[in-house]
């Protein structure tokens, strides 16, 4: 029996083993994915103060400046609002895309319930799983955006986002994203990108002011409308790798608890094993004792 | 000649950050010249060449895609979604093409790598809780 358990716990053992080797590994590709992550962000926020000041700087100085990005008046009543869900492609990463899900899901109910329609994209192919597995119809999906954000994708996603609210095809588009605070705070938010929310920007705080005097060429109006795709492309770029830092960081959490669990169960089948091993030594040294008893007797 | 600084940057890097006599940009109603010294302006760029003389006196062009640019103190921002080297737009073009190719290859096998190691971990999970269930 004693064997038997030894063979048992062996193969136990071995199963953990290479389970933690696993999760090991994983966790270390994440950390290493989230450091690279923290880069292009830290870089982005940079990009994105530069832009914004420029945004809000033009929005004082013309006030006047009134188009599309700013009022919904194109649209054409086809569907109301659309949604960028960005979450993962992969799984593995804890209650990360539950997460989002479930804010997806109540923000769904609450537009429906007012009696609008949506439409929703998505960035990640297990987002997608999800809440298609809850009923939600997924216009489209942009796989492979959220794993390694890039340009090439931000630059397709946006123009898609801006085409279809400058045709008319909804009033509004919000993105749905996890928001990196600090390694101990991550929460899920809905910003509205389109159109535009001119408060937002009335709050932004400037480092150096601009010169009172400033020249817009050819005209405010077209400076606002080159001024605009690239905050919005710039914006969308900081959500994926907002969303990319907080995937991994998720994934690295969910590993190292993994890996903890499987320390665990290892110190725990190591004693086991170590009993086990014991026992069948005793065992065999009082058979010995035993049958030399016998035979010292029989003599 | 006197020089200004330019930077050129796109939301995911900084292509150009360098001193400059002279920066050309093409506007919507045609180009654009800015010296060092010029008057705090914002322009709309637009998809085109960029050109500008370094301090050491040579020229060179970039493409750029839509953005805007603008020029305060003797610094100028080129903001843009990309920009290219237009003095070897093959070698750019084939740059790009390599990098998404690796880019997408490295989202195949990172998918590939996930994947296997969810159904490895699934194995050794269902293994064991087989031969608990078989003890009992």
């Amino acid at each position: 029996m004693a064997v038997k358990n030894i063979n048992e716990i062996n193969r136990d053992l071995d199963a953990i083993y290479q389970t933690r080797h696993v999760t090991n590994a994983m966790y270390m590709l994440s950390a290493s994915a989230m450091r690279q992550g923290m880069e292009r962000a830290d870089y982005n926020r940079a990009y994105m103060r530069y832009v914004c000041t420029a945004v809000k700087d033009l929005l004082e100085k013309s006030p006047d400046v009134r188009n599309a990005f700013i009022d919904s008046d194109g649209y054409l009543g086809k569907h109301d609002t659309a949604f960028l869900v960005i979450a993962s492609d992969k799984s593995l990463c804890g209650a990360y895309n539950q997460n989002v899900a479930a804010v997806v899901e109540a923000q769904l109910q609450r537009v429906r319930a007012d009696g609008r329609e949506t439409v929703v994209y998505t960035a990640g192919l297990k987002i997608a799983e999800i809440l298609r597995a809850r009923g939600v119809e997924i216009y489209r999906d942009f796989e492979g955006a959220s794993q390694y954000p890039s340009m090439h994708h931000v630059y397709t996603i946006a123009q898609e986002l801006i085409d279809i609210y400058r045709c008319g095809f909804v009033r509004d588009i919000y993105v749905v994203f996890t928001e990196y605070e600090s390694a101990a705070k991550q929460s899920v938010i809905i910003h509205r990108l389109l159109p535009l929310v001119v408060e937002n920007f009335e709050t932004i705080p400037i480092d150096a002011p601009y010169p009172a005097r400033m020249t817009y060429e050819p005209s405010s109006e077209e400076v606002f409308n080159k001024m605009v795709p690239q905050y919005l492309q710039g914006y969308l770029y900081g959500c994926f790798c907002s969303a990319q830092i907080c995937e991994n960081l998720s994934r690295m959490e969910a590993m190292q608890s993994a890996t903890r669990n499987a320390d665990e169960m290892i110190k725990k089948l190591t004693t086991a094993y170590n009993t086990a091993r014991q026992l069948t030594i005793t065992s065999e040294l009082t058979e010995i004792a035993a049958a030399t008893e016998l035979i010292r007797h029989s003599v | 000649m006197n020089t200004f600084r330019l930077d050129i940057v796109t939301p995911e890097r900084r292509v150009l950050s360098e001193d400059v006599e002279m920066l050309k940009l093409c506007l919507p109603d045609g180009e654009y010249v800015l010296l060092a010294g010029h008057e705090p302006v914002t322009a709309a760029v637009d998809y085109g060449l960029v050109s500008y003389r370094s301090a050491a006196g040579e020229t060179h062009e970039l493409l750029v895609a839509d953005g805007f640019a603008q020029m305060q103190a003797d610094r100028a921002f080129v903001f843009t979604d990309q920009c290219l080297d237009a003095d070897d737009l093959d070698r750019e073009q084939e740059k790009l093409e390599r990098r998404r190719m690796i880019e997408k290859a490295r989202y195949d096998e990172s998918l590939l790598t996930h994947h296997s190691a969810g159904i490895f971990l699934a194995r050794a999970i269902t293994s064991r809780k087989r031969r608990r269930t078989r003890l009992k």
